[in-house]
């Protein structure tokens, strides 16, 4: 039989009301779960704020991380005459890279080289620390040096947003506006399907860390 | 419990002008007060700040409490072939246990990128042959896996082969101890559980940082912190979908170029 007296009532409602609390939670996994590919898919296109480019440019800045493809995309814009100069970031050695490795800007002017663009198109920025930060800071300075020069940055689809963030917090309005976005594809996942694979929850999960961190301004 | 209380003080402002005693308006009062809002919410304040104060001083063991959860393997390097992935370090000891503890030196090949098909680095195979060589190990103390075993799937096939015609063979991968969960888990999902008895991950000390303050040193937070999202992304990748995994095409890279009729 139930207890009929404040505190059995009381019992009773605190039991109804962790049932609905519980009900709730419940619901809405489901509903999460059930919607999971959808948001994922939102996430994925949200980070991505890169189109190809479709007006002419001074130069195509290509972001360090990408020498495999990003190369690939800044000298199609060359060959299409679409700029006259590729800048490439040339961080310093990372603390466990052997002495005697190329450095990220050799192979980056390696792939454009065999890409056909010639080494007089080419030009590398010294980075003043080895982040997208750093990248940042390094094309303020070429285009302070080069007033009213516009220009291109190229990196991986996923980057785009974070790299868009930080040029406008680190840049004036007047230099950032000037700048485009080219986003290079991802080799095997796209921001329709980055989730099915563990190259693609590794790569978009630390983006998203990285993107929280860089509007935290850490 | 709220509405109760708040009843009570409802009561007690009602009552309040009534009472003659001096101790009894005291008491009451004390009472309302304990009722306002700031009092009723100063034990909970309290417990938030005592438990932010137990999680800062705790943090250092939760860290540490990491770093073990991603160790997982043996110290003793003891195995027929060992294959050096945990960078310099691993290549020395690997070199060290050579005629003691190990036969052979592993070498096999990864999967190539564009960077190696063009020529402009080395592939795997052939930087630890010359690692090897540096090392002076001898050329008939190296175990080459077969030239169409390429990538860490395909050895792990390859072994399996051969331990079936060699149960005695041991393999040992000598990888960073903060890869090793992870390399353990691959080897597990990937061999079955007899091969995997005779295949070993051996942990490796990193070479920039001590894993047991990782959180001091900015890359070990940048490594840890990775290795944990990795370690998430693999249990929760789906296997099937994995395999299917491709590169792209330099054709399909060059169309996100330009847009020419923009």
């Amino acid at each position: 039989m139930a207890p009929t007296n404040k505190r059995g009532d009381s019992r009773r409602s605190r039991r109804r009301r962790w049932l609905i609390a519980l009900s709730t939670v419940c619901i809405l996994i489901a509903i999460l779960y059930a919607s999971a590919p959808a948001i994922a898919r939102k996430a994925g296109h949200y980070l991505d704020v890169g189109k190809p480019l479709n007006k002419r440019v001074d130069f195509v800045f290509i972001l360090g991380g990408g020498a495999n493809d990003r190369p690939i995309i800044a000298a199609e814009i060359y060959k299409a005459g679409f700029a006259d100069r590729i800048l490439i970031a040339s961080p310093e050695f990372l603390p466990d890279t052997p002495h005697e490795a190329r450095t990220e800007a050799d192979l980056v002017e390696g792939m454009l080289t065999w890409e056909n663009v010639p080494l007089a198109a080419l030009e590398q920025l010294t980075l003043p620390e080895p982040s997208t930060r750093g990248e940042i800071l390094a094309l303020k300075e070429y285009m302070a040096e080069h007033d009213s020069q516009r220009g291109a940055i190229v990196t991986h689809n996923y980057h785009t947003r974070r790299v868009r963030l930080l040029v406008t917090s680190l840049m004036q309005q007047n230099m950032s506006s000037r700048l485009n976005y080219v986003s290079c594809p991802t080799d095997g996942f796209s921001p329709d399907n980055w989730w099915k694979f563990e190259s693609g929850l590794r790569t978009y999960w630390l983006e998203f860390v990285k993107y929280a961190a860089a509007i935290c301004g850490l | 419990m709220t509405h109760v209380d708040l009843e009570d003080s409802q009561r007690t402002r009602a009552t309040a002008p009534e009472l003659s005693s001096s101790e009894d308006v005291s008491q009451e009062q004390t009472d309302y007060q304990n009722t306002r809002p700031s009092h009723r919410y100063r034990k909970p304040l309290r417990r938030l700040v005592l438990a932010i104060v137990v999680g800062i001083a705790l943090t250092p063991l939760l860290l540490s409490a990491f770093a073990a959860f991603l160790i997982r393997g043996q110290d003793e390097l003891k195995a027929t072939v060992a294959f050096p992935f945990g960078g310099q370090l691993a290549f020395e000891r690997t070199a060290e246990a050579i005629g003691d503890n190990v036969e052979y030196a592993g070498v096999f090949n990864s999967e190539p990128n564009r960077l190696v098909e063009r020529g402009l680095v080395p592939s795997q195979r052939e930087n630890m042959l010359k690692e090897y060589e540096r090392l002076g190990i001898a050329n008939d103390a190296i175990w080459t896996a077969p030239p169409d075993v390429v990538g860490l799937s395909n050895l792990l096939d390859a072994l399996e082969d051969k331990l079936e015609h060699d149960p005695e063979f041991t393999c040992a991968f000598l990888v960073n101890c903060y890869h090793s969960r992870h390399f353990t888990a691959l080897i597990e999902d990937r061999a079955s559980p007899t091969a995997s008895r005779n295949l070993h991950v051996v942990t490796c000390d990193p070479y920039s940082f001590s894993i047991w303050n990782w959180w001091l040193d900015s890359h070990g937070r940048r490594t840890v912190i990775t290795e944990g999202i990795n370690l998430l992304a693999f249990y929760l990748a789906e296997r099937t979908e994995n395999h299917s995994w491709r590169p792209r095409t330099s054709e399909e890279i060059r169309d996100a170029a330009v847009d020419v009729d923009g």
